[in-house]
Formats: structure tokens, sequence, C-alpha cells
């Protein structure tokens, strides 16, 4: 990414969260994401990972969630978080999603290829027959044998890798700008998961899309991130690119994560090696949210750290960062 | 498809066949001697024993099962004490008058409660959604006969718009027969409707949280198209499923409507027969109902394979 390119999606201050808990479920969230770039937000179940990527598509359920500030700049345009009218016109066209379900995630009662036309028609217009072309030449980008006679099939037909594959052609069909992809491979088996990810890559590096991949999956981390945002109980506690992240990293909960995953081509590991839980939102602790469960954790901590820069790219927040000071300290 | 009607239909055999042991012994417990009640006054033993032998009543209990069920089958059901018409025949004449009821209620049901179910589900826990449970919730608790009274006093005798009773035929004149059943049909299918719209609604509830509606939403399209096409279409499986089970509310709701508006229907049949003893007529409409029973629920099969792709695969 040049200095000078403006970023193509960038998020400011992204705050939320459900009207009946008075603590923010996203709390300032801040993103950026340049052309060919692909950002992954990593963190444990339940920290805020689906929901902060569900409301850059504006598809949070606008009765039971309260947007408290944020604005979301895609392209240049700049939309205000809480803008779902305007934030739902740019989903499905410029911007993509895929989700973590892929079993669920086509609907059972209609055709592989009409669910695809439906997208495309919906945004450029055009007959069906031209929409099938479009749908075809995306099932075959994907990777799918026998694109063609794929398209009269229904969901129940086709094994779960199939089925990703299929959501991720009906999310690319119209060139978005921006793919966000919620744990596309969980549910998949290893080889499928490998492919999934080479996939996204190579449509990466073919059309300078940005991808936002949440994961928990520190080894797809290492495989594919250009940076890493680690999120804890909403908020991002950690950016920066890659490998600052892996080999410096500077959190106490990213060390945390890390120290299962000594290696960047290590064996996969899942984010499950720092004791204790996720604060709940109703029992969320003042200042640093990572205090309940910090080795560190000191009272100043009940301030909440702000981002703030080490090295670089490398952002942290922590009231006893860079580590030097934090070994001092302790 | 066809296997799958198939495997239906033989379940229904033995279902359709126990029902008629059961209709066929019902005969047998009721209390009176249709004989005796044959031979008249004089009781003369030989005409009885005659009577006795000519009707097979000295026959085993299984033989005169499977004459009467063969007499079933071949469309004989007895004749009627009361008219001395043939209970086929007379079930024959009714049966329209009820079908065409049942059929308008049922529209009206399927219009007023769809939608209504469809739109408090989309707006749950909003005024809309709860002034829609309200008026289901009153739907449900309203007497048939009490609304039938009420708008049989409003809608005919004060304003003469609709007659208040009797039927015509559709092949005499299709508009007199559309509107003399229009309120009939409205009282019988504002029941139904309440129903049908909780049914619609719990199922688009649990459809509108499913991931391939977010799919939808993900891929930009209009909220209308999104629960119209993509909830509603899969709702629809367990509406129509919980529709075909309506049958039985639909009968017993006839028979009192047709009451009310005096309508020379099959709930006015059953009403005679059953206050008359006319116990030939109450077997053939005891039957009657049951196949009907079972034809609604192969319908409803037939439709949930119809609307479920996973089933219809070669
Ligand atoms: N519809 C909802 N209503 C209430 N709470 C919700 C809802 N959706 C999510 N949450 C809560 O929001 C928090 C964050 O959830 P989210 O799904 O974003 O976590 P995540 O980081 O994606 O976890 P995972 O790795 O398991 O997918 C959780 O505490 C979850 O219970
Ligand atoms: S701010 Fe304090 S509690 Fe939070 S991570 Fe740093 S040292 Fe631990
Ligand atoms: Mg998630």
């Amino acid at each position: 990414m040049t200095e000078t390119a403006p970023p193509l999606l960038e998020i400011e201050g992204l705050t939320f969260g459900f009207r009946n808990q008075s603590a923010n479920l996203v709390d300032g969230v801040s993103l950026t994401l340049g052309r060919n770039e692909t950002l992954c937000i990593v963190g444990e179940s339940g920290c805020g990972k689906s929901v902060t990527a569900l409301s850059l598509m504006g598809l949070l359920p606008p009765d039971a969630v309260r947007i408290d500030s944020g604005t979301v700049t895609f392209e240049g345009e700049t939309i205000d978080a809480g803008d779902f009218a305007r934030l739902s016109r740019l989903r499905g066209d410029r911007m993509a999603m895929i989700f973590q379900e892929p079993m669920t995630s086509l609907n059972p009662a209609f055709r592989i290829g009409n669910q695809i036309t439906e997208a495309v028609r919906h945004h450029r217009g055009g007959t069906e027959a031209e929409a099938r072309e479009r749908a075809l030449e995306a099932l075959e980008k994907v990777g799918i044998p026998a694109a063609r006679q794929r398209l009269d099939e229904y969901p129940h037909q086709l094994s779960g890798g199939m089925r990703q594959r299929v959501m991720i052609a009906m999310a690319l069909v119209n060139d978005p700008s921006v793919l966000i992809a919620d744990e596309p491979t969980t549910a998949l088996d290893v080889t499928v998961q490998a492919q999934i990810l080479d996939l996204i890559a190579d449509l990466q590096t073919r059309s300078g899309m940005g991808a936002i991949l949440i994961t928990h999956d520190l080894g797809v981390v290492a495989q594919v991130a250009t940076r890493v945002a680690v999120m804890y109980a909403g908020r991002i506690v950690e950016i920066g690119t890659a490998q600052e992240i892996f080999e410096d990293p500077q959190h106490p909960y990213t060390i945390g994560l890390m120290s299962s995953v000594p290696r960047l081509t290590g064996p996969r590991q899942r984010l499950s090696t720092v004791p204790g839980l996720v604060p709940t939102p109703d029992g969320m602790p003042e200042g640093c949210r990572f205090s309940t469960r910090c080795p560190f954790a000191r009272p100043t901590c009940r301030e909440v750290p702000k981002l703030a820069p080490v090295a670089g790219e490398h952002h942290v927040a922590c009231h006893y960062a860079p580590l030097e000071t934090r070994l001092e300290a302790g | 498809m066809l296997a799958f009607i198939g495997r239906r239909l033989l379940v229904a055999i033995p279902t359709i066949l126990l029902i008629s042991v059961f209709v066929f012994l019902l005969q047998q417990l009721l209390p009176g001697d249709p004989i005796l009640a044959m031979a008249g006054e004089e009781r003369d033993p030989a005409t009885i024993e005659f009577l006795r032998e000519k009707y097979g009543l000295n026959d085993p209990l299984p033989v005169q099962y499977f004459k009467w069920i063969g007499g079933v089958i071949q469309g004989d059901l007895g004749i009627s004490l009361r008219t001395n018409q043939p209970v086929s025949e007379l079930l024959l004449q009714k049966l329209p008058v009820t079908i065409q009821l049942a059929v308008m209620a049922l529209i009206f049901a399927v219009v007023i409660g769809v939608p209504a179910g469809i739109l408090s589900a989309v707006k749950k826990g909003t005024v809309v959604d709860y002034a829609a449970n309200v008026v289901a919730l009153s739907g449900l608790s309203i007497p048939n006969f009490w609304l039938g009274i009420m708008l049989i006093l409003l809608v005919s005798v004060k304003w003469g718009l609709l007659p208040a009773s009797g039927y015509t035929p559709p092949g005499e004149d299709l508009v007199r027969s559309i509107t003399t059943m229009l309120m009939p049909a409205f009282v019988l299918g504002t029941a139904l409707a309440a129903t049908l719209m909780r049914h619609t609604r719990s199922a688009m509830l649990g459809v509108l949280k499913s991931d391939y509606v977010r799919t939808a939403r993900a891929k930009g399209l209009y909220e209308r198209r999104v629960i119209l096409r993509h909830a509603f279409r899969n709702a629809l499986v367990p509406i129509v499923t919980l529709t075909a089970l309506l049958f039985g509310e639909l009968v017993a709701g006839a028979v009192l409507t047709e009451q009310i508006f005096t309508i020379p229907g099959f709930g006015k049949l059953v009403v005679d027969a059953v206050f008359n003893r006319d116990y030939a007529v109450v077997q053939g409409i005891v039957l009657c109902t049951a196949v009907g029973f079972i034809v609604m629920n192969l319908l409803a099969d037939a439709a949930y394979f119809a609307l479920n792709p996973r089933l219809r695969k070669s």
C-alpha cells in the first residue's frame, strides 16, 4: 500500500451494543483495508468479530442493536455506521460477505444458478440468460467442476466445500472491491480449507480486491495475512503487519495467543491457551477489558489504554507496552 | 414423487380399513334391533327369522363385516331410515354444498391469515404484531354462532346486503351461489384464519432467523423480496402441513355454520341424522369424513413433497 493511495475501506471509531446491554459489544474499533490487502481479525470466540463484520454490511438486527458512533468510508464515500439503508446499498455489489456456516447459508428451496443470478440482476439488471452466463463464469472461477450442470442443482446436492465455493462465487459475481470472509473454512476439512484460502488469495491477486478474513486459526493467519488485528472483548488490542504481530507480539493477550504457535509455519492451533474467560457484556471490567485475565494488571489498568504506536504500523493498547517496560515493571 | 405418494397410499389403506371396522362395530353396539323395527307390530318369529336370514344377521360378525364393506366399496352405504333414500345419494347431494363452503372459508382463512402472520412475524414485538395477535385471539375466542348471528343481523337484516340463509347451486346461478355463501364462509374462515395466522407467524419467525435469509440480505436484495421469496417460500412447508391439520376444525366448524345459516349441507345432514338415530347415515358420514381427512393429509404430503427439493431428486 503506497502512502498516497487512500485506503479502500476505512472504519473509524465503530461503537455499538445491544439495546438491552449497557456495555458496548464493539467499542471504538478503527481499521483500514488497502487494495489487494488481507486483513485478518483474530480473537477468541465471542469477542465481537462477527458482529463487527455484520455491522459493516448493515446486517445487524436494527431493532435489537444501538449504534453509538462510527463511520465507514468506502472508496471515498463516508457512511454513518448507523445508516443501515446506505450500507445495505453497498452489499452484494461492491462489498460482499461469506459466512461461517456453508451448510445453511444457501436457500434450500432454490437452484444454485437462480440464487446467483438473483444477485446479478438486482445490481446489474439485464436478462436472466446474461446473468446465467455470469453466474456460470463465477462458478468456474471458483473451481467448481461441471459448473453448467451445478447451476440447476439444489444446495442439498452439494458437499460443504462445494457449497462454500458457491457462496464465494455468489459473493464475487459482481466483482466487489472488498470481500469479508467470516471464518470461511472453519466448518470444512483441512484440504478443502487450503483450497478455499488459495482461491481467495488467487482472486485477490487477479482483481486487487481487499479482503477481511476473520479466523480463529493462527495457522491460516500466518499463511494469508498482510496485516493482523487482534480483537478482545469488542476492542482492537493490537494491530500490525503479520510479521510484527507474529515476531514481536506486545499485548499480553496476543502473547498468550501466540505462545501456542511458536513458528509461522507451525501446526494449526485453536486460540485457547489464555486462562480464564472473555467477560460478558454484563460483566465488563472498567478500563482495560483484559485486566481480569492479565498477569500484568496494575491499578493504572482501570484507565482505558489507548491504541498507541510501537513501531511502524504496529499499534498496541496496553499501559505496559512496549514489552521492555512491562518486564522492567513486573 | 409417485413412489412417495404410493407409499403414503399404502399407509392410508389400513387406516381406512381400521376406521371401517370401527364404524361397523359401532353399528353393532348401538341399542335397538333394526329387524324388530322392520317386522312391525306382529313380531311373528318366522318373519323375524326370515328377515334376519335375508339381511345376513345370523352370519358371524366377520362375515357380516366383509359383506358390508364389500357393499361400501361398491358405493352401497345402506338406506336412510328416515328418508328411505340411499345414503350414498344423500351424501352426494350434500357434500358439494359443504365443499363449496369449506373451500370458500379456506380462501378467506388464507387471504386473511397468511399475510397477517407474515406481517406480525416481520414486525415482531411492535404494535402491528400485538394488534394482529389481539385480533387473532378474538377470532379464536368469538364463537362462530355469535359472529354469524351478528353478521346476519347487521348485513342481512339491517343493511339488506346479503341473503341471511339458504343455498344456490353454482350451476344454477354462480354469482348468487357465491354471494349466498359469502357470510357463512367468512364466519367459518375467520376462526381458521386466526389459527393459520399463528402458524404462519411462528413458521416465519423460525425462517427469518436462518442463515440463508441473512445471505439473501447480504446479496443486497430488497427486504420485500427477502421476506416474500427467501423466507416465505421456506415457511410454506410447515404452513401447508399445518393447514391440512385444520381439516377437523373445518368440518366441525362447517357443521355449526350450516346450522346458523340454515344451509342444506353435510353439517345439516349430520345433525339431522344424529337426532333421528339414522345410523346408516351417521356411518356414511363418519366414513366420508375419515376418507376426507386422509385425502387432505395425502394432499398435504404431496404439497410437502413438491415444496421440498430435497425429496424431489430422482
Ligand atoms: N443477535 C444477538 N443477540 C444478542 N447477543 C448477540 C447476538 N449476536 C451476537 N451476540 C453476542 O455478541 C458477542 C460477540 O459475538 P460474535 O459472534 O461477534 O463473536 P465472534 O468473535 O464472531 O465469535 P466466534 O469466533 O465464536 O464466531 C457475543 O457475546 C454474542 O453472545
Ligand atoms: S492494560 Fe493492563 S490489564 Fe490491560 S493488558 Fe495491559 S497490563 Fe494487562
Ligand atoms: Mg463469529
